[in-house]
């Protein structure tokens, strides 16, 4: 069996487990996920389908890029379905496209299809990793593109050929200006991480290698790419795309937070790790369902610094794995700093989640690569050809994909955020827009039924307003399903219908309860 | 050199010399030698003329004034060269072209300067300047005919007019226009600016206020005026009056000012003005500081015509709307044009998008007073308070601009034909009550913030903000009633009982009578007429008036006297004055139905009414309660009660003991007591929720200021499920249903409690719940409602499906390949 055959049928079994992975999640609740990021994503491009601009002088564009709305519109032109169906169905099933340019990148860190391989299935297997890819936003493609620039910033490092490398130097700022487009946040997130990165490289070369020309052409080039995208980044903020100069104004926050955190005591205003018990039914099960993130969490930390030690140890590191683990180290240090503004309150609390699939992106490689290193026999066998670690390990992996598909599906009867929706609530909150046209129905404890509807009806204006969380006091009719009684019972909460409302509503699951008037201005 | 090149040299020199000299020292005077030409012009003469700038011909004209003391003068600088050497004052007190500086204490500083010019067109402005950077100083400059104010490039205040100052007959010219640089000038009528719009008030050169004022038929008398506020701060939200709308519907014609000093604009100490549109407009400086302090346009209200305050700008060429104050007319119903109006009209309105106030609803809130007796001066006999959601939906037309409002003509009969929600009447009992706006207490409609009527209008505010009958504040001498729930045209009676005006439909009311004496009322039958009348001193009830069904009844807590009497209990309805016609039909009613000296005792109030009276002496009652075609109570005879009259009760006398008592159809019941017997069910109906409880009073005594308590207890954990308040009348039962959530994997117990006044426990039910699901259960519910296909087990086949693929995919793949 020749290498292509082995490196095609490996990848091709990848997509299939990542077309898995999204039909899962198809598959257990239909097209009936309430997201609310999806929800967001289906408004943004709607107001872009309508105005004919990518970014509407009258607003309600996403301020972060132009990408997925462009690339949403055009896929759903393509294919000919509506919004909704392709935030929900394709928001799922694209998830799979994410394999080949993790893998090709994984490639390039470890040098091995099979390391790489692994990889991507270690990828797969992490919850918080999968759960935005699952969405309808440009997670996937914006990750996607950034293992494309890895893949492609390593490749052109071992490119002799001129024209090769010019033709990878292109792609490489056409994927960064991609990926830029799509979120130019994470834009400046990988670009930061390219500077740590290249700090540590230069770090390393100066003070622990004697590689000096590798390191100063390594560096040289880290350096070109760092203040290439930084021009790239400027261009699309200010002049390319205005609405992302709200990024501006995000970090003037940050900053003015981060600077009282540390140079004034003053009491944390929110701690974010402390909801990790409010979203899941229990900590055991929390930590069940995270098992993959701690383990790979866990181990690349101690395979980091195995690795730093061997090579402070032996003063040389090969170039491709001495970037992987500067990459590792640059994203670490994020992570840091995204607990320290979680923390401090400043920005939505989920940065931290935001900074950890990025995490992931490195930290699975360089697990994998340390496995490929480790685990083989001099003859090139693989170690655990023995059946009994066989089927330890396959039993182990099948072990911690469940768990973690219990996680990126957030699997209701684990978790205390539900996003699933039901026929009959639809049923009802259809009939709400023609019988109470210019009012207000609560429709539950979370926002699935309000985002859920909106999803199913591509986003249009609605005739009646689906009240959330706490009743408005405008609110005088109430949702109420067996879904909503179930989840009521779940978090300990009160129905906020009166007991005593008149049912004006009933499709056998789902009843709408009108407030009884009490004055005379009520009806 | 020859010596005689040497003296022609020297001679030219010296002329030259002497011709700058010359020159220097006449056509170029400074400001010093300027004043020391003018000081040494000074005689007993009330106007010295000067040339200073050696032209031959006169450019100063001295006049002394006295506005501090004698040596005050107004030099007036001609910038037209017409001013002649000699002539009457009249001659040399120039309106176009020209300059006044007002020189206090003749000490050669300005203290104020006018200057006059032509605008645009046939229009004449005048333009006030001050010190404005309050150096004490305020310098300018007379050169080639032209005066230069170097304080400052543009003025304080500019008076602009069409057409000249004054009209051909002499009149003053109205159609002129104020406009104002800056937020210092203290601008009566309006408002003294707050710090919040102080940056957007600038003194730059561009106006920030406008005063204007039209006489279209030119004359003399103004139709209308308005104050704009000009400078925009898009940002400020805050309410702040934009627009000051007067109108001279009655075209009364305004007087000028006593002390103007020569202009009619520059007053040295306003006059007292009664009303707007009284006199001009003007402004004073405070001659300390030498800065204008006031720009005024005096008089607060008017008898024929209506002003209009305004949080929006008004913006001509439009169709403006009106918040706020839209509008406060006022009206002579009297025909006498006594300088008072009897009338007054206030209509305090929000749209439900209102950009400053957002209150969700529209909602109109009109103050309807009016003076019916004619009391001279602004003095108010009734009012109404009306509450209403009709859109404005009239137009006040102006030349230039209208507004959305009820026209001003058509107001009180739109008011009168209208239903409206809620009505309080205020009535002015035993005082003259004096104000420019009406009466202002507004008895039970609360005094708080107008959100919580607009809440309530709105339909999402459960609490009316209205006062009850306990709450009611009021000063002594007036009386309030309100409709809270009117929804009705306007109508008024005067009750054949107290011989005093109220409102129809009114539901409770009471009458401050001082502070220890106090009138509250009711209308406790379906008629719409106060039938009930309790007197309390210091806080005590001790005499009652009741009037049902053509009875009046009678009784004295202290002497214990029960009476009763025929009388009527209605009154002639009749709506409130509206013009000249109807505010005398009113005035007639007032006499002939009314009261010169209204009486608040019950006693008294039967006493007056005709007819023969019966009762009962030696006893005492309660619950007194309206019933079909009659009324009950509870009657207390003891061994000394006796009965007295022709209309006597089938009891024999003395039998003591407590009785119910009835009357209906005009016949007497009485019955034996029997205390209140209350039953309370409890039905739970299984279905995932549902709870029905039902409450009887099968006793005869009423059992009022009950709550209704419903509670449940689940594993432990309680929870409130209803509370409300309730009156279980005898012979009367009390419904309600409820919805339970089930209870999860706990049982449940539920208790139902009616409670006492003072929160004991009257009876009580309870009712037990089995759990109907476990845990397991009800997660098995969660899965199978979430999935797809509605079943549970097709999740965990999908989960086991996907990862046993996906280890057995790795165990396959690890074995197959090799590491390279």
């Amino acid at each position: 069996m020749d290498t292509s055959w082995r490196l095609s049928r490996g990848v091709c079994l990848l997509l299939v487990i990542g077309l898995l992975v999204g039909f899962a999640q198809l598959l257990r609740y239909g097209p009936t996920p309430g997201e609310i990021d999806s929800a967001a994503f289906l408004r943004s491009i709607s107001i872009v389908q309508q105005t004919g601009e990518l970014a509407p002088s009258a607003g309600g564009a996403y301020t972060n890029g132009y990408g997925y709305p462009a690339l949403g519109l055009f896929l759903a032109d393509l294919s000919a379905i509506t919004l909704g169906q392709l935030q929900l169905v394709g928001g799922a099933l694209l998830l799979a496209w994410i394999v080949l340019p993790a893998w090709l990148a994984c490639r390039e860190f470890t040098r091995s299809e099979l390391a790489a391989s692994l990889a991507t299935l270690i990828l797969l297997a992490q919850p918080d990793f999968i759960f935005p890819l699952l969405r309808g936003t440009h997670e996937k493609f914006t990750r996607g593109l950034m293992f494309l620039c890895l893949y492609l910033l390593l490749r052109s490092l071992r490119s002799r050929a001129p024209r090769q490398l010019s033709l990878q130097v292109v792609a490489f700022y056409l994927c960064a200006y991609a990926m830029i487009a799509f979120n130019n946040l994470l834009g400046s997130s990988f670009i930061t991480a390219v500077g740590l990165a290249l700090l540590l490289v230069w770090a390393y070369g100066r003070f622990f290698t004697s590689s000096a020309a590798i390191d100063r052409r390594l560096v040289a080039r880290l350096g070109y790419v760092v203040a290439a995208m930084l021009v790239v980044a400027f261009i699309f903020t200010f002049y390319a795309y205005p609405p992302a100069q709200h990024q501006i104004l995000l970090w003037e926050s940050v900053i003015d937070r981060l600077v009282q955190l540390f140079l004034q005591v003053e009491e944390a205003s929110s701690n974010p790790y402390t909801v990790v018990s409010l979203g899941w039914i229990s900590h055991p099960v929390y930590f069940a369902v995270s098992s993959a993130n701690w383990l790979l969490l866990g181990g690349s930390v101690v395979v980091w610094w195995a690795e730093a030690l061997r090579w402070l140890k032996r003063r040389q590191a090969p170039p491709h794995v001495l970037l992987l683990w500067a990459f590792y180290a640059a994203f670490i240090v994020q992570g840091v700093f995204s607990m320290a503004v979680d923390i401090s309150g400043a920005i939505a609390n989920n940065l931290q989640h935001r900074t950890f699939p990025s995490f992931v992106m490195l930290a699975a490689p360089l697990t994998a690569y340390w496995v490929s290193q480790r685990w083989q026999t001099p003859r090139g066998a693989p170690a655990f050809a023995s059946r009994g670690l066989r089927w330890a390990l396959g039993t182990g992996m099948t072990v911690l994909m469940a768990l973690s598909l219990l996680k990126a599906t957030i699997e209701p009867a684990l978790s205390n955020y539900w996003t699933f929706y039901t026929p009959s609530e639809y049923q009802a909150a259809a009939w709400s827009e023609r019988a109470l046209a210019g009012g207000s129905l609560w429709v539950g404890f979370n926002e699935r039924v309000a985002v859920g509807y909106a999803l199913r009806t591509d986003g249009r204006t609605m005739e009646v307003y689906l009240d959330t969380y706490t009743v408005d006091p405008y609110t005088r009719d109430f949702l109420l399903s067996q879904a909503t009684l179930l989840y009521a019972s779940r978090v300990n909460q009160p129905i906020p219908a009166p007991a005593d409302s008149l049912v004006t509503y009933d499709n056998g699951d789902a009843q709408v309860h009108h407030k009884r008037p009490v004055t005379p201005f009520q009806k | 050199m020859n010596n005689w090149k040497f003296w022609i040299l020297l001679s030219l020199m010296i002329c030259l010399l002497g011709i700058g000299f010359i020159y220097h020292s006449t056509a170029h005077a400074s400001a010093e030698t300027r004043a020391s030409l003018i000081s040494n012009g000074q005689s007993d003469d009330p106007v010295n003329v000067q040339d200073v700038d050696g032209d031959s011909d006169p450019d100063v004209a001295s006049i002394s004034i006295k506005i501090r003391d004698d040596r005050d003068r107004l030099l007036v600088f001609d910038e037209t060269d017409q001013m002649p050497w000699e002539g009457s004052l009249d001659r040399y007190l120039c309106y176009e072209r020209c300059s006044w500086v007002i020189d206090l204490y003749g000490d050669f500083h300005a203290d104020l300067i006018i200057k006059f010019r032509d605008g645009n067109g046939d229009a004449l402005e005048a333009l006030i300047f001050d010190d404005i950077n309050s150096d004490g100083k305020l310098p300018f400059e007379y050169e080639g005919k032209t005066l230069l104010v170097s304080e400052s490039s543009f003025p304080k205040l500019v008076f602009r007019v069409e057409q000249g100052w004054w009209l051909d007959n002499g009149d003053v010219n109205w159609n002129l226009s104020i406009l104002v640089d800056g937020s210092d000038i203290d601008q009566r009528n309006t408002y003294r600016f707050s710090e919040t719009w102080q940056p957007y008030l600038g003194y730059d050169g561009a106006p920030d206020t406008s005063l204007v004022f039209f006489d279209i038929n030119l004359d003399g008398t103004p139709e209308y005026g308005m104050w704009r506020l000009l400078a925009d701060a898009p940002d400020i939200t805050l309410p702040i009056g934009k627009t000051f709308l007067w109108k001279n519907v009655g075209l009364k014609k305004p007087r000028l000012q006593s002390q103007y000093l020569f202009w009619p604009y520059l007053v040295i100490e306003p006059d007292d003005t009664l009303m707007y549109f009284d006199t001009t407009p003007y402004f004073t400086v405070d001659w300390d500081s030498r800065q204008i302090d006031r720009l005024s346009f005096d008089g607060y209200p008017i008898e024929t015509g209506y002003h209009v305050n305004t949080f929006t700008a008004f913006q001509l060429h439009e169709a403006n709307y009106a918040n706020f104050e839209n509008m406060q007319a006022y009206y002579d119903l009297a025909e006498d044009s006594d300088n008072y109006p009897e009338l007054h009209a206030r209509i305090g309105y929000f749209e439900s998008d209102d950009p400053i106030v957002f209150p969700g609803v529209t909602v109109e809130n009109i103050r309807y007073s009016w003076n019916l007796k004619n009391t001279s001066g602004l003095s108010w006999d009734y009012k109404l308070d009306l509450i209403g959601n009709h859109k404005l939906d009239g137009r006040e037309e102006f030349p230039d601009f209208s507004f959305v409002t009820i026209p001003y003509a058509q107001l009180p009969g739109w008011i009168m034909e209208k239903p409206w929600e809620i009505v309080n009447l205020i009535s002015v009992q035993q005082r003259n009550y004096l104000s420019t706006e009406g009466i202002y207490e507004t008895g039970a409609i609360s005094t708080g913030s107008d959100q919580a009527l607009w809440a309530y209008m709105g339909g999402w505010e459960d609490a009316s903000p209205l006062l009850g009958p306990e709450e009611i504040q009021l000063t002594d001498g007036l009386r309030a009633e309100v409709a809270p729930q009117l929804r009705d045209r306007v109508a008024l009676y005067y009750s054949p009982v107290d011989k005093l005006l109220h409102l129809f439909k009114s539901e409770y009311g009471v009458w401050r009578v001082n502070q220890s004496e106090s009138v509250k009322y009711e209308s406790l039958g379906p008629e719409g007429y106060i039938d009930h009348w309790i007197y309390l001193h210091e806080g005590n009830s001790t005499q009652e008036l009741w009037c049902v069904s053509g009875q009046v009844i009678y009784y004295d807590h202290v002497e214990s006297i029960l009476k009763w009497k025929k009388a009527s209990c209605q009154g002639m309805l009749f709506q409130p004055p509206d013009d000249h016609a109807s505010w005398k039909n009113m005035q007639k009613l007032e006499a002939n139905f009314g009261q010169e000296t209204p009486t608040f005792l019950p006693r008294s109030m039967f006493t007056a009414l005709p007819g023969e009276e019966s009762g009962l002496t030696g006893v005492a009652a309660k619950d007194f309660r309206h019933v079909a075609s009659g009324y009950r109570l509870i009657l207390y005879i003891n061994y000394v009660s006796s009965q007295f009259g022709s209309e006597q009760i089938d009891v024999p006398m003395p039998q003591p003991g407590v009785y119910v008592l009835q009357w209906i159809d005009g016949e007497f019941n009485i019955t034996p007591f029997r205390p209140a017997e209350i039953e309370l069910a409890l039905h739970v109906i299984h279905e995932p929720y549902g709870m029905y409880l039902e409450a009887a009073n099968h006793g005869d005594e009423d059992l009022r200021g009950l709550s209704l308590q419903i509670t449940s207890s689940c594993g432990g954990e309680e929870r409130e499920l209803s509370w409300q308040k309730l009156n279980l009348l005898a012979g009367e039962e009390y419904h309600l249903s409820l919805r339970l959530l089930p209870p999860i994997d706990n049982s449940c117990t539920l208790y139902a409690q009616v409670l006492k006044p003072d929160g004991g426990v009257l009876t009580e039910k309870t009712h037990h719940l089995e759990s109907v699901k476990n845990y397991w259960l009800q997660q098995r519910d969660i899965v199978a409602i979430s999935s797809e296909s509605g079943r549970y087990w097709s999740a965990g086949a999908l989960l086991v499906l996907v990862s046993v693929f996906t280890g057995a995919l790795w165990m396959f793949h690890m074995v197959r390949a090799r590491w390279s």
